[in-house]
Formats: structure tokens, C-alpha cells, sequence
């Protein structure tokens, strides 16, 4: 069963129309998913309309401000892992 | 340099945070776990549900699969599925937005390298030997044609199709709006490597994810978004005497040299975060922290000398 969705930040989504079924632990089924074509939202593929690079990574736009960065320093037991694969 | 050996994260050594479940299954050819609120385990068989159905289309190891069909097609129009299409289109903006840095259409440098089938079986055995001559052109994606009216793509003669990490990434995003459409306030999707949230864990304020490295994880807090790592760490095999790893270079049609091990990025989407965090990777510590900056998307470089240092913002 095909079940396809998309979570592309500020993205619209492509509904396509088809739905998969899945099942439960108490054996009912229920919808999986619609099937969404993934996409983008406008902008280039970070987001940023007409941003661009060169190999030499010295063009390109500055970059948006008012996001609040969602990355910092950890401590703590880990939740998850991120290695590379 | 070789790359060193890291072993992915046990499950058994991660925090499952108190009211959550964790549940992991091979997918992509890696192991996803996702982490939802305990009352919510069994949306975990729609996740499971949807990552066989992006496998199916999207592995480059079946013949049988669209993309594969798609691959022996090239040089000629093919018609492909909605979902493919727009796959695609989007494989293309991401090498366009990376000046092709992100290249999709890598399939004969990779095969040449010796990566042609699933990397658990090129690990257990000897990589075949490289061509002895005319090595795999790179960038291909500038001469892919996608046509929308027809919903057909034309794929440039000799050129093949791998979305690898890109793929995943798209995964872990579509995983996290099903969750998402289902009003799960707190959930994880995590491929690999490649991963995302949705909201808040369970009892904390933020995500810890551990980046590993051979000299011991970093770990860093995500409250938002995706985080993705590129790196050497781990996929990486022998070959006629040399050692390769997948991060092909397409300036080189190589694997990619230099002093950086491995590179992760946090972005909105797991997709941005993969194809960010391999621009980067190949841009090398300077240029690719302009990248990153220029993007307002925070990374952490891990270097061969055991340096590290972040680029773009973070927050204190």
C-alpha cells in the first residue's frame, strides 16, 4: 500500500488522491495516509528566493533574520542519533 | 585519510523519553526508529507503511523498482508516476541550489567505486575492481528533462539516478507530516542519521541528539525541524587497495577529499538538512561554513586533525 506524505516546512501539499489503509493493534484498519506528491515551497530549495552559490561558495544571499536557530550545545542522555549513513 | 569506524547508536544506548515509545525497523537500508507518545504506537505501522513504499520506488538496488526502470531508460522519454515526478523535480532544485554539489544523477561514479548493491553486502565482500578506463561523467542533472505536461523524464543518455540520502530525507519529512495530520504533538522520525521532530519530547525542552565520531559523540539540542549529518565515519569499504567512502565529489567524479570528516546541519526539513549538510561536506570548513551561514542554517564540523567548530547560528 502506498502511503505518501509530505512535511516540507512552509510547503503546500499536492494531494494526489490515493489513500492506504493500515493496520492496528486491535486488528481495525484506518487511514494510512492520503498520498501527496511531495513539494517544495517557493524559493529556491532552502527557501530563499533567487539564492544561489557558487562552487566557490562566495555568492548567495544573507541569509533570513528572525529565526530563532534550533540547534545548541547538548548535555544530557542522547534521544537520538545522528552519524551519517 | 581512511575514515574510522564508527558503529551506529544502539538503540539500547539512547533515552527514551518517559510517556514516549521508541520502535525501529530496517528501512532504506538503515534502521528508523521513531519515537511517539506512547498512546500513539501504533501510528508507528503507518511510518513503517510509507518508508517501504518510498523504498520500493526510489532504491536503486531492484531493478524492478521506477527508479531503477527509470535509469534503464536514459536517452530516452519515460513516463513516471506523480510521486516520482515530483521527486525528481525536487532533486533538481536541490542541484540547483547547490550549483550541483548535490548531484542526483551520481549512479555510475558510485557503481564505478564499487558501490553497486546494497552496502551491507558491499561491506561483507570485495568491492568490484574500477574501470580501467572513461570514468562515469558526473552532472547529468543539467541535461535531465522534466516534462510536466506529459509527467515524463528524460534522463541524459549514460547517466543514472541515485537519491540516496536525499531520498531518506524526503522520507523522514513525509513520515513527520503523516504524524503530523494525525495531531501527534511530539514525534521523531530518525533514518539513519537523517532525522526530525515534531514539536517538544515528552518532559524537555529539547531534542539531545548525539553526532557520533570516533573520538566520542558531540551532542547537541534540537527544538525544531531536522537534523542531518554527512560523513565518512561509517560507509566506507576497500577497493583495489583503496579506501572509498560514498560522498562522491562531482567536481572529481571521486570520493571526496579533504579535511573534513563529517558535517551536520540542522534545517527546517530533513531534506534541506541532508542536501545542506553534503554541500558542505564537499565545500570544505571555510567555503562551507559561508554556506551554511549565508542560509541561517547552524552545523558542526568534525575535522581529521579531532577539531571541530560550528558554523552558522546557533543558540547559546
Amino acid at each position: 500500500m502506498v502511503g505518501f506524505g509530505a512535511f516540507f516546512g512552509l510547503a503546500t501539499v499536492n494531494v494526489v488522491g490515493v489513500t492506504a489503509r493500515t493496520g492496528t493493534t486491535d486488528g481495525s484498519a484506518r487511514p494510512a495516509a492520503a498520498s501527496p506528491a511531495p513539494t517544495l515551497a517557493t524559493g529556491d530549495f532552502f527557501g530563499q528566493p533567487g539564492a544561489a552559490i557558487t562552487t566557490g561558495g562566495t555568492s548567495g544571499q544573507v541569509a533570513p533574520v528572525n529565526v530563532v536557530p534550533p540547534l545548541s550545545g547538548g548535555s544530557g542522555g542522547a534521544m537520538l542519533s545522528s552519524g551519517g549513513s | 585519510m581512511p575514515a574510522a569506524d564508527v558503529a551506529a547508536t544502539p538503540d539500547a544506548a539512547l533515552v527514551t523519553p518517559p510517556g514516549m515509545l521508541r520502535q525501529t525497523f530496517p528501512a532504506m537500508g538503515t534502521a528508523v526508529s521513531v519515537l511517539v507518545p506512547a498512546e500513539h504506537g501504533d501510528d508507528v505501522a503507518s511510518v513503517e507503511a510509507l518508508f517501504a513504499s518510498w523504498e520500493a520506488t526510489l532504491t536503486r538496488f531492484d531493478p524492478a523498482s521506477e527508479l531503477s526502470r527509470l535509469n534503464a531508460a536514459a536517452g530516452r522519454p519515460m513516463a513516471v508516476s506523480p510521486f516520482l515526478f515530483e521527486v525528481l523535480a525536487i532533486a533538481r532544485r536541490a542541484a540547483e541550489a547547490t550549483d550541483g554539489l548535490f548531484d542526483p544523477t551520481l549512479l555510475g561514479p558510485l557503481e564505478a567505486i564499487g558501490y553497486d548493491r546494497d552496502f551491507a553486502d558491499l561491506a561483507a565482500g570485495a568491492a568490484p575492481t574500477p574501470p580501467d578506463h572513461g570514468w562515469p561523467a558526473s552532472g547529468g542533472w543539467r541535461s535531465m528533462r522534466l516534462d510536466r505536461d506529459g509527467r515524463s523524464v528524460t534522463l541524459p543518455a549514460g547517466s543514472g539516478l541515485d537519491l540516496g540520502g536525499l531520498a531518506k530525507g524526503m522520507a523522514v519529512d513525509a513520515a513527520l507530516g503523516l504524524l503530523s495530520g494525525r495531531k501527534i504533538r511530539s514525534a521523531a522520525v530518525d533514518a539513519g542519521g537523517d532525522l526530525g521532530v515534531v514539536g517538544r519530547p515528552l518532559g524537555a525542552e529539547a531534542w539531545q541528539i548525539a553526532v557520533e565520531a570516533p573520538d566520542g559523540e558531540r551532542v547537541v539540542s534540537l527544538t525544531s525541524g531536522a537534523l542531518a549529518t554527512s560523513s565518512v565515519w561509517r560507509r566506507h569499504w576497500r577497493q583495489a587497495g583503496v579506501t572509498r567512502h560514498h560522498l562522491i565529489d562531482p567536481r572529481t567524479g571521486l570520493p571526496a577529499e579533504g579535511p573534513v570528516r563529517s558535517v551536520s546541519v540542522a534545517a527546517p526539513t530533513c531534506a534541506q538538512a541532508e542536501v545542506a549538510a553534503k554541500a558542505a561536506f564537499l565545500l570544505g570548513p571555510d567555503a562551507g561554513s559561508r554556506f551554511l551561514g549565508q542560509r541561517a542554517l547552524p552545523g558542526l564540523f568534525l575535522l581529521s586533525d579531532g577539531s571541530e567548530y560550528r558554523a552558522g547560528p546557533w543558540t547559546a
